[in-house]
């Protein structure tokens, strides 16, 4: 797994990524949430340990299966 | 005004007052709880017992509004719960509707008559929505959110719109908490909790994404009901995140939340998540507590010592779950350590999968407006917006995967009890900081896991801060579809405890 972003190293990917999303100066941020990004790698290294055959599918039905 | 209006004084002048029970409402539509009213200030009154006193016509809809509307201009410049507060001359007209109807028979269930505040991100048919986002200012929705819609074919009285956090999750309110001025009732259903928690309104209208029901509800001594995900229908209230949103009240008891639920909860052919349950019937179900032991039958779960949930940091908040666990066993339930599977290896915490799927959503309503006019976003909202932005679709994707994986681990505690209980964090926050410190810190956050889960999940106070004089909480959840039971085990600690009846000093 890749180094985890701090602050620093999540808004330089926002500017990185800012032409490519169409974003100018006027819409970057002055701060990333690390964590988001951070969180997203974690649950795509979790995923990458289980057996793909045996990886879940998304959680789409929001309203449990077993009620009406 | 303050509480020199008593329930005694208003009821000997009611202009309804006469032939009381000829007309009263039919039983299918009448709330199942009856009992003694409390001579309390009839603003301080339970929804259930002012539906109680409406439906019998000792207590006039109109007088309710009036002492209401006194009571609203005398704390109101302190608490700043309303954003919009109605003008009188239109409440009292939707009051003096309420009081003809109950007139002629015609009453329409227990939250007839009842004071209602929205907050500000229910959209309202003619009035402006603005969800304290510059992105809205001056917006005025051209139909009623289908909660709101429902809430006046009940015969509720809207008052008028109340804070919140930028559009459920940025720049706060201005809402100050009841019990302290100088702290914050937490968001963001801020002014849902401010204005129930200093009786401005019965029933403070709030949506959940991660919190923001119980978390005010237990800041300012309130009852707050997250329901089951679907309960109540999302249609017309501005998204913050579609699959962890929830709508829901802030009351002061289980009872009442019970009698809303019932009132608006449903499936809506507008809202495509509703359950496909035609209405709901909690509060008979929450009737059925009778007797000195009215939890027996029931298993109560409550986390072992080193569990996630028990990772509290407040001592006050410890001493007193304690305390509730007692009480509640000695109403008959069955006490049972419960270790939950909050924690799952490889994540550093729920927000890793929690963080993602909030902000794909967040994004994917706002990205559009990121770019044609950002000046109008706060700049943490912005950042929030732009985090979004910034993910891949399949990393969206793979949050809901793992959220899955998940929630059915999580909800696997409830194979073995019914209803789990918990104590809060932490009591609420002074605006400018400098909160004594913490003996440890939190484990995490003990309501988002429940947003995440859809489960439900109620906040109820269990006490006061002996150091800082704020009220305690603890939540009890239960799994998908069983609101009932929680709503159960929740009343009867209610009925036997006076922690929910307290009012603030103001």
């Amino acid at each position: 797994m890749p180094p985890p972003y701090t602050d620093e190293t999540a808004l330089e990917l926002a500017r990185q990524l800012a032409p490519l999303l169409g974003l100018s100066d006027i819409h970057l941020p002055t701060a990333i949430a690390a964590d988001v990004l951070n969180g997203a790698a974690e649950c795509d290294a979790l995923l990458a340990g289980i057996p793909q055959e045996r990886t879940p599918a998304p959680l789409t039905q929001l309203v449990p299966e077993w009620l009406p | 005004m303050t509480a020199t209006v008593s329930r005694r004084t208003l009821v000997a002048g009611a202009a309804v007052a006469g032939a009381a029970t000829a007309l009263a409402g039919s039983p299918a539509q009448a709330s199942p709880f009856g009992g003694r009213v409390p001579d309390v200030p009839l603003y301080d009154l339970e929804v259930w017992q002012a539906a109680q006193l409406i439906r019998t016509r000792k207590l006039s809809p109109v007088r309710l509004a009036e002492a209401t509307l006194a009571r609203i201009a005398a704390v109101d410049p302190k608490v700043e719960a309303f954003v919009n507060l109605y003008p009188a001359a239109e409440i009292l007209a939707a009051a003096r509707e309420a009081e003809r109807d109950v007139r002629r028979g015609h009453y329409r269930g227990p939250l007839h008559g009842i004071t209602v505040g929205l907050k500000d991100i229910y959209f309202t048919k003619g009035k402006v929505t603005e969800g304290n986002s510059r992105l809205y200012t001056g917006f005025v929705p051209d139909f009623d959110a289908t909660a709101v819609a429902r809430l006046k074919a009940a015969g509720a009285v809207i008052l008028g719109k109340v804070g919140t956090s930028e559009l459920a999750t940025s720049t706060v309110s201005a809402a100050n908490n009841p019990w302290d001025l100088a702290r914050t009732p937490g968001g963001s259903s801020s002014g849902s909790a401010a204005g129930v928690g200093a009786s401005e309104f019965m029933i403070g209208m709030g949506t959940c994404t991660g919190g923001s029901i119980r978390g005010p509800a237990a800041n300012c001594g309130l009852t707050g009901f997250k329901p089951t995900y679907g309960t109540i229908s999302l249609h017309g209230i501005f998204p913050l995140a579609w699959s962890m949103d929830h709508p829901g009240p802030l009351v002061h008891s289980a009872r009442d939340a019970a009698l809303l639920v019932d009132a608006i909860g449903g499936e809506d052919p507008l809202d495509p998540l509703t359950r496909k349950v035609k209405r709901y019937r909690l509060a008979d179900e929450v009737a059925r507590n009778e007797g000195r032991k009215p939890l027996r039958g029931i298993v109560v779960g409550v986390p072992v010592p080193d569990d996630f949930l028990s990772g509290v940091p407040n001592d006050e908040e410890v001493a007193a779950f304690e305390e509730a666990v007692g009480v509640i066993r000695a109403l008959g339930a069955t006490i049972r350590p419960v270790r939950s599977q909050v924690r799952l290896p490889g994540l550093t915490s729920v927000s890793s999968f929690y963080d993602p799927i909030r902000s794909g959503e967040v994004a994917a309503f706002q990205h559009r407006n990121l770019f044609t006019q950002p000046q109008n976003m706060s700049q943490d909202y912005r950042n929030k917006v732009v985090a979004g932005l910034m993910l891949p679709g399949t990393a969206y994707l793979q949050a809901q995967r793992v959220r899955r994986l998940w929630r059915d681990g999580f909800l696997s505690m409830f194979d073995d009890i019914d209803v789990v209980i918990h104590a809060a964090d932490n009591i609420a926050g002074l605006k400018a900081g400098g909160n004594p410190p913490l003996p440890r810190p939190s484990s995490g956050s003990k309501t988002n896991i429940w947003n995440l889960s859809g489960a439900p999940a109620v906040a109820i106070p269990t006490g006061f801060s002996r150091a800082e004089r704020m009220p305690l909480s603890m939540q009890v959840a239960a799994k998908p579809g069983d609101d009932g039971v929680a709503l159960r085990v929740a009343d009867a600690f209610q009925s036997v405890t006076a922690h929910h009846k307290k009012r603030p000093p103001l």
